[in-house]
């Protein structure tokens, strides 16, 4: 019964998540929703939050995310396949730290991985995670207490990072990375026709200094990197300096001397307002930015893996 | 007006982008890191085995064949130089491949009649040691898997047109990959669990059918 329905939530979730990925003989990988999957109805509702609310903790003070996942069997897969893959779209841990560590148990299969972060993988070294599998929740699950055996087995992962100097948590907010090539192009883009439309608009001055500090604006949200956005805007302003098409913003005062005062005016005035708008947009997605990567590992409901990456350390056993 | 140049510009650019010199020189990298990744791993396994020896020894000194024959295969895993442009030159890499999955048989070998020492396998030195080593088996087959898309994406970006031009003018070849063989091999990892009946049999015939890498959707 449990298992038929634990199939069908994995089919359901294959539906959703990775159809097109996975081959269709192998065990889908479930949607990462909370901390404590599990497909097998092994565990009450309060033991699953029990160890959520653990795991939750951890992450607060530690800012390691680790998850705990029950499958009925990996099959055709090894347990070591499978699990690697589950790590590889769950993306446990932050982003650049790995710290992330994935539990794997394959119940039907009585198999049972630790998966360890690269970042972890010094405070949870291979022996230690065997240990822990072989002697501190293997026992216990053959007695049937799986739920004793992944509490007594989280409190030792705990305990090993705990013990780990790793970098304060939340001390990283994820970066929007974009392909550098479509970066280029769509700065290419940007920069031309803003370049005309404000030329048009302020003049040369007043139209390359706008553009530049929209498209250094732009260029920084998208590359995550302050000198590169710099160097993009100083490069777009000479750009739209030079080769911008005089417009309206000239052609206001037909004498000459009197244009290059207004164009200068207009300069001032649209340089303050374009840092202004360069300003509060950084400010605004700054904020934004920390907001989003606060709730989305601090809050228990939707739970998200923080980009952490999985060497294929840990270990694996059976009861 | 400069429209006209502008337009000249931002075409001379698109083009220039688009013809998948930054691609072939994005995928070329990726290559070289999970190779360098797989160099890592199959260093870190050498690194494990004299140790790993050792103990054994200490426990199942007679069994000198299965002893000496993972210390040969380490000796000659060692004297083919592992440098990262070995994925660059087919030949060389498939003598390194031949030389690791020597090391790897033979190890596995040496995991299965360790099963016969009741007091070896009780050694708390060689259980941290095993764990080591399955650990490292497994991060390689995990770094190979890596190593396969890798090169796989790479080989098809210089292959497609116009890259394929690209590639060409600046001397990108396809390049190395593991073949199924290979795979097969690293499907079967040393495995510690053997009953008595296959004991005799050579672990790279286990019965065990390969997983394809490449279907395995990651």
């Amino acid at each position: 019964m449990t298992g038929a329905s634990a199939r069908l939530l994995a089919a359901f979730a294959s539906g959703l998540f990775a159809a097109g990925l996975a081959a269709a003989e192998l065990i889908a990988v479930p949607p990462l929703q909370t901390r404590v999957t599990d497909l097998t109805a092994t565990l009450t509702r309060d033991q699953a939050a029990v160890l959520e609310t653990g795991l939750a903790q951890l992450e607060k003070s530690h800012g390691s995310q680790v998850a705990i996942l029950l499958v009925p069997s990996t099959r055709p897969e090894s347990i070591e396949a499978y699990a690697i893959r589950v790590a590889e779209h769950w993306q446990l841990g932050r982003q650049g730290v790995d710290d992330g560590l994935l539990m794997v148990v394959a119940k039907n299969d009585r198999k049972l991985r630790i998966e360890v972060g690269r970042g972890l993988e010094g405070a949870i070294p291979d022996a230690v995670a065997k240990r822990i599998v072989a002697e501190v929740i293997g026992p216990r699950f053959k007695e049937g207490d799986f739920y004793g055996g992944l509490q007594a087995g989280v409190a030792k992962v705990q305990a090993a990072i705990g013990s780990e100097a790793l970098p304060a948590p939340a001390a990283l907010a994820s970066t929007p990375t974009m392909d550098l090539d479509t970066v280029f192009i769509v700065g290419i883009v940007i920069t031309i026709v803003l370049g005309a439309l404000m030329g048009h608009l302020l003049g040369r001055l007043g139209g390359s200094t706008v553009t530049a500090g929209v498209v250094g604006t732009l260029a920084w949200l998208a590359s995550g990197s302050v000198p590169a956005a710099l160097i993009g805007a100083v490069l777009v302003f000479v750009f739209v300096l030079a080769w911008a098409p005089t417009g309206a913003g000239d052609r206001r005062s037909p004498p000459r001397a009197s244009s290059g005062g207004d164009s200068r005016s207009m300069r001032r005035v649209s340089s303050r307002g374009g840092g202004r708008t360069a300003r509060s947009a950084s400010s605004g997605s700054l904020s934004s930015d920390s907001e989003g990567g606060g709730s989305s590992s601090s809050s228990d409901s939707g739970f998200s893996g923080g980009g952490g990456d999985f060497g294929g350390g840990g270990a694996s056993g059976d009861w | 007006m400069r429209f006209p140049f502008l337009a000249l510009l931002a075409l001379v650019t698109s083009l220039l982008s688009g013809c998948g010199y930054n691609r072939i020189q994005t995928a070329d990298e990726q290559v070289n890191a999970t190779w360098s990744e797989v160099l890592n791993q199959y260093k870190r396994r050498a690194d494990l085995i004299p140790n790993l020896v050792q103990v054994v020894q200490g426990y199942a000194a007679h069994e000198k064949e299965v002893l000496t024959r993972v210390t040969e295969a380490r000796a000659q895993v060692a004297g083919v130089k592992a440098t990262p442009d070995l994925v660059n030159d087919p030949e060389a890499f498939a003598r390194f491949q031949a030389a690791q999955n020597q090391l790897s048989g033979a190890l596995s070998r040496l995991l299965l009649v360790v099963e016969n020492y009741p007091n070896l396998k009780a050694d708390a030195n060689f259980r941290d040691l095993q764990a080591q080593v399955e650990g490292t088996e497994n991060r390689i087959a995990v770094a190979r898997n890596r190593y396969i898309k890798a090169v796989q994406e790479y080989n098809v970006t210089v292959r497609v047109f116009p890259n394929n031009l690209t590639a060409k003018l600046f001397g990108y070849q396809p390049k190395a990959n593991f073949t199924v063989d290979d795979e097969k091999a690293m499907a079967t990892p040393p495995a510690i669990k053997f009953d008595a009946a296959t004991r005799s049999a050579p672990p790279a015939e286990a019965p065990k059918p390969p997983l394809d890498p490449l279907k395995q959707g990651y």
